[in-house]
């Protein structure tokens, strides 16, 4: 069953009291519903009422297609309207789509269609949520990276099969299960293989599970993975490693929805998302004959290639502030540390990276130096010729001198003058007032384009738009928050 | 009297109502005050389709 994150307030505006009934049965479950069966009651609920979806049909008592009428009054009220009719002329689909309706379903409509409906709603009034999670799960703010990742809103939407490509270390696991969970809410069900990471001869009787005395040590029966994934998503990762005979019997279980276990007569169903990963280039096994052509075409679906960290260097300051903020104990990597860093291939990816910052926050100073640094660090690190973090520092000085201080004199990288600021307004106003001050003026350096800013700034989403609320805030007269 | 397109729509309609009412009860048999809500509404949507389609049948003989 559909699980949505929060209650909601439904109108139905359908004349037939059949339907209605029908519908309302449907919904209910998800929230409160409301019905109207004329055009002129409906108005005068959506004007009254606060509702996060209509359902609109066409034909109503007060005449037919005056369902039409009602479309755009509810989207200019913030609800999202859906059109339930039995008219499929393609001019009465267009002017609803006009009028500003998100989805058309055709009646009889199943349980599915309304549940896609419902889960599109519920992806696109969490757009934050999206957000939110690129800004914490997976961080990036490369452009062409998260462009990829937009595919996610479409893949949440229905169960086609996910395959995702990306180099060791790049999140394969974290992507899937990011998926998942942005699908059920929770990580419940979600059932992880690593196809490399077993034997070949135990990775049929993991997969299919096996009944007691399948093989000699069976003792008693196990469910396997295919299993154990019923109504949640299975991700195999590592899948080019699968034996060619296994792969058969995949493609059948994918297929058919059925298998056997080991040893067992009896079928067993198993409803399940296949989400697959690889790092390998499964179009070239497939021509050398090394992965089935056929298993390849089933598993691809919505395809998703990760980029090396190599390929996104703009991230590894933002994925290196991340994974400190992990840690109780905080350390400051100066610029030329971090140049350094940024100067790495990290062949490893992102998982090399958490490894190295973790190694570096237990060492016992409290400011890393470049000494600090693993030798294979240093010794392949190929840096820029000047130092981006002094650069960095440096632009940051002057865009605060004349903004807030235009002159200083004690060669303190504080001026007498915002040392009186804080002094009468507090540290967190004189921080947020560069925060502020440096968000506006990068965002408008930038034509107000927000990932070329977050790339610049090197801060988060979450930070942006935290900065961004205030600013409009302020803007409004308002005291923020 | 309704013309032909407006009865072609309404049995379509009807019809629709009716198997939608059908498979909410199919999906959940235990329910009798739904059932008790849905039997007369779908009973008085089956006679009127049935008017409905023999007055179709009409239009179409003449």
């Amino acid at each position: 069953m559909l699980k949505l994150k929060k209650q909601l307030n439904f109108l139905i505006i359908e004349d037939d009291q059949l339907s209605r009934l029908t519908l309302s049965n449907l919904l209910k479950e998800h929230g409160l519903v409301f019905e109207a069966s004329d055009s002129k009651s409906a108005i005068d609920l959506i004007n009254e009422g606060q509702f996060d979806m209509a359902f609109i049909d066409l034909d109503l008592e007060d005449g037919d297609l005056k369902g039409l009428e009602i479309i755009s009054p509810a989207a200019r009220k913030g609800i999202y309207p859906v059109v339930l009719s039995g008219r499929e002329e393609d001019g009465c689909i267009e002017e609803a789509y006009l009028k500003g309706c998100q989805d058309y379903l055709v009646k009889p409509f199943n349980k599915t269609s309304l549940d896609m409906v419902l889960k599109k709603f519920s992806l696109i009034e969490g757009k934050g949520t999206l957000r939110k999670v690129l800004a914490t799960n997976y961080i990036t703010q490369d452009e062409a990276l998260i462009n990829e990742l937009e595919i996610i809103n479409e893949i949440v939407l229905n169960d086609k099969p996910v395959l995702i490509f990306g180099p060791t270390g790049t999140g394969k696991s974290h992507i899937a299960k990011t998926i998942h969970e942005l699908i059920y809410g929770n990580d419940d069900k979600f059932i992880a293989l690593n196809c490399s990471e077993i034997p070949e001869n135990l990775l049929e009787s993991e997969l299919f599970g096996y009944e007691k005395g399948a093989f000699s040590g069976a003792e008693k029966s196990k469910k396997g993975k295919l299993e154990l994934a019923d109504g949640g998503t299975l991700f195999l990762d590592e899948i080019a490693t699968m034996p060619l005979l296994l792969q058969k019997k995949l493609l059948k279980a994918i297929e058919e929805k059925t298998f056997y276990p080991l040893g067992s007569e009896k079928s067993v169903k198993s409803n399940f998302r296949l989400v697959s990963a690889t790092c390998e280039d499964l179009k070239a096994l497939v021509a050398k004959g090394e992965f089935r052509e056929d298993l390849y075409f089933r598993i691809e679906g919505y395809n998703i290639n990760l980029k090396s960290l190599a390929k996104r260097k703009g991230d590894i300051a933002l994925l290196i502030k991340h994974f400190m903020k992990k840690s109780i104990r905080r350390v400051v990597i100066p610029a030329d540390v971090m140049n350094v860093l940024e100067g790495y291939s990290w062949p490893g990816n992102i998982r090399e990276l958490r490894k190295c910052v973790e190694m570096l926050q237990s060492k016992s100073a409290g400011i890393i130096t470049l000494k600090d640094l693993p030798l294979n660090i240093l010794e392949n690190s190929h840096p820029c010729e000047e130092s981006k973090g002094a650069l960095a520092r440096i632009s940051t000085e002057s865009v605060i001198a004349t903004t807030i201080a235009p002159s200083r004199s004690n060669g303190s990288f504080v001026s007498e003058e915002q040392i009186r600021y804080i002094a009468d307004n507090g540290l967190k106003a004189f921080i947020e007032k560069i925060e502020d001050e440096m968000v506006d003026h990068f965002y408008k350096q930038n034509s107000e384009k927000v990932r070329q800013t977050l790339q610049q700034l090197k801060i988060s989403n979450s930070s942006f738009y935290r900065i961004m609320d205030r600013l409009k805030a302020e803007a409004h007269g308002q005291l923020p928050q | 009297m309704k013309d032909q397109s407006k009865l072609i729509h309404d049995i379509n309609s009807g019809l629709s109502s009716i198997s939608q009412a059908i498979e909410l009860i199919d999906n959940d048999k235990g329910n009798t005050e739904l059932l008790s809500q849905v039997t007369p509404l779908a009973l008085e949507k089956i006679t009127q389709v049935l008017a409905d389609w023999e007055e179709l049948k009409n239009h179409i003989r003449e």
